[in-house]
């Protein structure tokens, strides 16, 4: 294996490494394909002898639709299996990739340029047990600060509906929803900046967290702004996705080649925003 | 690339404005029927020239005055009772109704029924009673002498629907001292005391708000025949009661606002209470609500005054309620004649009193929903439509609800999609951009789905679970109406529904009168349909079984010509001709007209009509182009087609189509999953 190159803080910049996004999205487009298959066969199933394809599915008002989630009730159970296996896939064994998009953001070849795929792989590899121990830690934190959160709201909601009225009511119970909503997505980056210091100086598990907690805690509201607009700025191209899909309606041919191109290229977008994110939690940890 | 984000964004945008732009002509063909009408289907001039009968044959009056003690939930009530024997038999006995002790104890018929997929099911946590104190009979006119005490008298009924015994305390025989001839009327005088429940289905209290329905001793209905139609208070079904003036004064505490059955007539403060007096004719019943956390929305809708009542900052809801009563109010009044009373009230209840949301009363309909509305749907305007709804078929043609459901909720669930679609198109219960979903397709789906369960025409209290009362009461019916409304058309839908709700305003038809309408203003085939669909679990399946078609040639084999043989192997092939077949078939018992629409190998489209009559049908054909494919029902004119997945095929040799466009949509779903749930 040739020795990995660390690259200087300042350069570590996704559009120096699209091999990273192109792999996350291929990655990611694989398992969108397992799913997406699964779900056009029961579709094909019942229409696909139909003259016009699919097409009546997207009709105005969804009776074939719904005709058709009622005629396939058998179908659901091995459907909601593959997406509870593609959920547990996409998280787990998404570490690797994940980890392999850092190494290739976070080091260079002896030659300075990008490394080669091998040494990211057993870079990735190596870094895979403490970055599996970093995101069981933050599921768990997320999972339990949700919970309260969930909890709290419950517990309040008739005393602040009966004092405020319905609306009051509601707003508190958005209000502590929506602050756990965000305690929680600070918890994941502090997780984000774990496994971005565990690829990046080798840390342990342990290590990686105390020191992204330091350097959360050292400047929390720039690295909340640096993910949050991220963040934002990913679900933009899922609305301009979405409107277009409803206009376009269950029209085929050319017009669904351009819809499918048009959302491969949302999720490359996504793909790119997130390994931005990426390099900048790479840089964070260096500070 | 840290700025690529919002840049490739903006850059999508415009890819996506102009990819919207295109699309092949057959989608737009497709969905060409999109655009819901802007106007009810105009009645015909003969309906619309049909005498309304303008008021009811006034059998029982009940002049009541009520106190509330809102601290405790309790109401007292006394007044009087003026019923007139409109029976062609003389009455021994009269038939109370005391349907608030459904909530006194789990021994009431309600509380033992079955809730299973109905509403109501949560816990009640304060018991609810009404209890008598006061009931004699005025001596007769004329008569000198005492009113006669008739309490000692009373026997709570014992014996449920099934003759099985109970201890039910909700139906009270009350024999008389003396007959009542036929025409002939008699006076109670009556006070009680009611103890309202806590709000779990549909009556009494959630804090200081009030809802009472079933709340003072009323007369179950007579009948022609001199028979009484009482019944204990079932969980599905509570509504059969003769026509009659109710004039209620109502005393609440002075902060409070009132909501009642017709107009106030009086009202004012008296030692710290509101004493609100209202008097409505031509009606069965009488509900309010007091509550002093309402707000209030008036308007004049066609010369109805509405009153919207709701709870502070639900005011969208409210705007979203009036919009709905503005445009159906006119569209019911087009299709079954024009509401007939001054006034409505519409009463959005608070959540904590979400249950007594949803209900029917003369002149007062409750509706329901969160303060923020419902995004992207349109359920508070179907509740409030449904509701609306039921002034025609519950308060105007009041039949039997306990024993024939289908023709108040079954026959208001068609009216309601009607409506529903005439104001929102396609997208009447979700409104989502790119997906909608209309009443009549979610109809469709549940009435469907229970066909072979049970009986459409049967008594409340005989379905086994609320989820079959509700899908074949309400949505079976309601698909059933709707199929016949797209087969045979709005015309003749006017002449049979339009008809019925005319004929018998301020009447208690029974289904045979419902079934006749249809005879008489859809056909005798329809109305054949309609008795078999709801009597007889009528169902059926479309289904193209075979798209078969081959080039046109000479016929082949032996043929005897002029005293000798000759052997064809070979003949000749026509250019450019192809004959062949679609075999369709009909499952099940309905027999309703269809269309089957055959596609050609070179695009074109061709209609068919079938009858519909026998178990299959084999549709000839011969044209210049290859059959591909067939689609019977192509417009779902048929909404009762339990199965719509075997409504098409393809020719043997045709190229199957997939499932392109969900192979697209599901794959791209499925990868923002996985990014959602990546690490």
């Amino acid at each position: 294996m040739t020795p990995l190159i660390p690259v200087e803080t300042s350069s570590i910049l996704a559009r120096s490494r699209p091999r990273a996004i192109l792999a996350l999205w291929t990655w990611e487009a694989t398992l969108g394909i397992v799913l997406g298959s699964s779900a056009a066969s029961v579709a094909s199933e019942a229409y696909g002898r139909h003259p016009d394809g699919d097409a009546p599915l997207f009709l105005p008002g969804a009776l074939p639709l719904l005709d058709l989630v009622r005629h396939s009730l058998a179908a659901y159970g091995p459907l909601l299996s593959l997406v509870v296996v593609i959920a547990a896939v996409a998280h787990l064994v998404g570490i690797v990739p994940s980890a392999a998009a850092l190494s290739e953001l976070a080091f260079s070849s002896p030659a300075g340029g990008a490394p080669r795929v091998r040494d990211t792989l057993a870079r990735a590899m190596a870094a895979v047990p403490a970055s599996f121990t970093v995101c069981v830690l933050t599921l768990l934190a997320q999972a339990g600060l949700l919970l309260a959160g969930v909890l709290v709201a419950s517990v309040q909601a008739p005393l602040s509906a009966a004092h405020l009225g319905d609306p009051g009511g509601d707003r508190v119970t958005l209000a502590i929803l929506g602050l756990t909503v965000v305690a929680a997505t600070l918890v994941g980056v502090v997780g984000d900046l774990s496994r971005a210091a565990v690829v990046r100086h080798d840390a342990t598990s342990i290590a990686a967290v105390r020191a992204a907690l330091r350097v959360f805690a050292a400047r929390p509201v720039a690295l909340a702004w640096a993910y949050g607009w991220r963040a934002a700025s990913s679900w933009l191209p899922v609305a301009t996705g979405a409107v277009l899909a409803a206009r376009l309606g269950g029209r085929g041919g050319l017009t669904l080649v351009v819809l499918a191109a048009f959302h491969q290229i949302v999720i490359v977008v996504r793909v790119a925003i997130r390994t931005s994110w990426m390099a900048r939690s790479l840089r964070a940890v260096d500070d | 690339m840290l700025r690529a984000g919002p840049l490739a964004s903006a850059a999508l945008v415009a890819l996506g404005v102009a990819a919207a732009l295109a699309g092949p002509a057959s989608w737009r063909a497709l969905t060409a029927s999109d655009a819901p009408p802007a106007l009810p289907p105009a009645t015909s001039p003969a309906l619309d020239a049909t005498p309304l009968a303008e008021h009811a044959d006034d059998v029982v009056d009940y002049t009541l005055r009520a106190r509330l003690d809102a601290t405790r939930h309790t109401v007292h009530g006394e007044g009087t009772i003026r019923f007139r024997n409109a029976s062609a038999a003389p009455v021994r006995e009269l038939w109370l109704h005391l349907y608030l002790n459904a909530f006194k104890n789990d021994l009431s018929t309600f509380a033992r029924e079955p809730s299973t997929g109905y509403r109501g099911s949560a816990v009640l946590t304060d018991h609810g009673t009404i209890d008598l104190v006061t009931l004699s009979l005025r001596p007769a006119t004329g008569d000198a002498g005492a009113a006669t005490d008739l309490l000692p008298g009373l026997e709570l009924h014992r014996t449920d629907d099934t003759g099985a015994t109970d201890d039910d305390e909700t139906d009270a025989r009350v024999p008389l001292p003396r007959e009542v001839l036929p025409g002939q009327a008699i006076t109670l005088d009556v006070a009680w005391d009611d103890k309202l429940p806590a709000l779990v289905f549909r009556t009494g209290y959630a804090g200081s708000f009030h809802f009472a329905g079933q709340w003072f001793p009323k007369l179950a209905r007579l009948e022609p025949d001199g028979t009484w139609a009482h019944f204990p208070f079932h969980r599905m079904a509570e509504f059969y009661a003769d026509f009659g003036t109710y004039d209620v004064t109502l005393d609440v505490p002075e902060s409070f606002l009132v909501g009642a059955t017709g107009p106030v007539v009086e009202s004012h403060f008296e030692g710290g209470r509101l004493l609100d007096r209202h008097v409505q004719a031509d009606v069965h019943d009488f509900a309010w609500t007091a509550w002093d956390g309402f707000r209030w929305r008036d308007e004049d809708v066609g010369g109805v005054k509405v009153r919207v009542l709701f709870p502070e900052g639900f005011e969208a809801d409210a705007e979203r309620e009036l919009t709905a009563v503005r445009f159906a109010l006119p569209y019911f009044g087009r299709l079954y004649g024009r509401y007939p009373y001054p006034w409505l009230t519409v009463v959005h209840p608070p959540e904590s009193a979400s249950e007594a949301g949803g209900m029917e009363y003369p002149t007062l309909i409750t509706t329901g929903g969160a303060w923020y509305g419902a995004p992207l749907s349109h359920l508070i305007e179907l509740v409030t439509v449904h509701e609306l709804g039921h002034q025609y078929f519950y308060g105007l043609v009041a039949t039997n609800e306990v024993l024939w459901p289908f023709l108040d909720e079954g026959v208001n669930s068609y009216a309601e999609a009607d409506v529903l679609h005439a104001m929102f198109g396609h997208g009447s219960v979700v409104d989502a951009p790119g997906f909608t979903v209309s009443d009549h397709a979610v109809q469709a789906i549940f009435g469907n789905a229970s066909a072979h369960e049970g009986r459409v025409a049967q008594p409340a209290y005989a379905f086994s679970t609320g989820k079959l009362y509700n899908e074949l009461v309400y949505e079976r019916t309601a698909v059933i109406l709707e199929t016949l409304r797209r087969v045979y058309g709005d015309a003749a839908m006017s002449r049979s529904l339009g008809a019925y709700a005319r004929a018998f305003r301020f009447q208690h038809p029974g289904p045979q009168d419902f079934i006749r309408s249809f005879n008489d203003g859809m056909g005798g085939e329809a109305a054949a349909t309609l008795r078999r669909a709801l009597f007889d679990k009528g169902w059926v399946d479309f289904a193209v079984v075979e798209v078969e078609s081959r080039p046109t040639a000479a016929p082949r084999g032996m043929f005897d010509e002029g005293g000798k043989r000759t052997t064809v192997r070979d003949a000749p092939v026509s250019p450019g001709g192809f004959e062949g077949w679609v075999l369709v078939e009909r499952h099940g018992t309905l027999e309703l007209p269809v269309e089957v629409e055959l596609t050609l190998e070179d695009g074109t489209r061709q209609r068919v009509s079938w009858d519909g009559q026998g178990d299959s049908v084999r549709i000839p054909y011969r044209g210049a182009s290859a059959l591909r494919a067939a689609v019977v029902d192509p417009d779902h004119a048929v909404l009762l087609d339990d199965d719509l997945t075997n409504n098409h095929a393809l020719a043997a040799e045709a190229d199957r189509e997939g499932a392109p466009r969900v192979l697209e949509r599901a794959t791209y779903w499925g990868e923002l999953l996985v990014q959602g749930l990546g690490p």
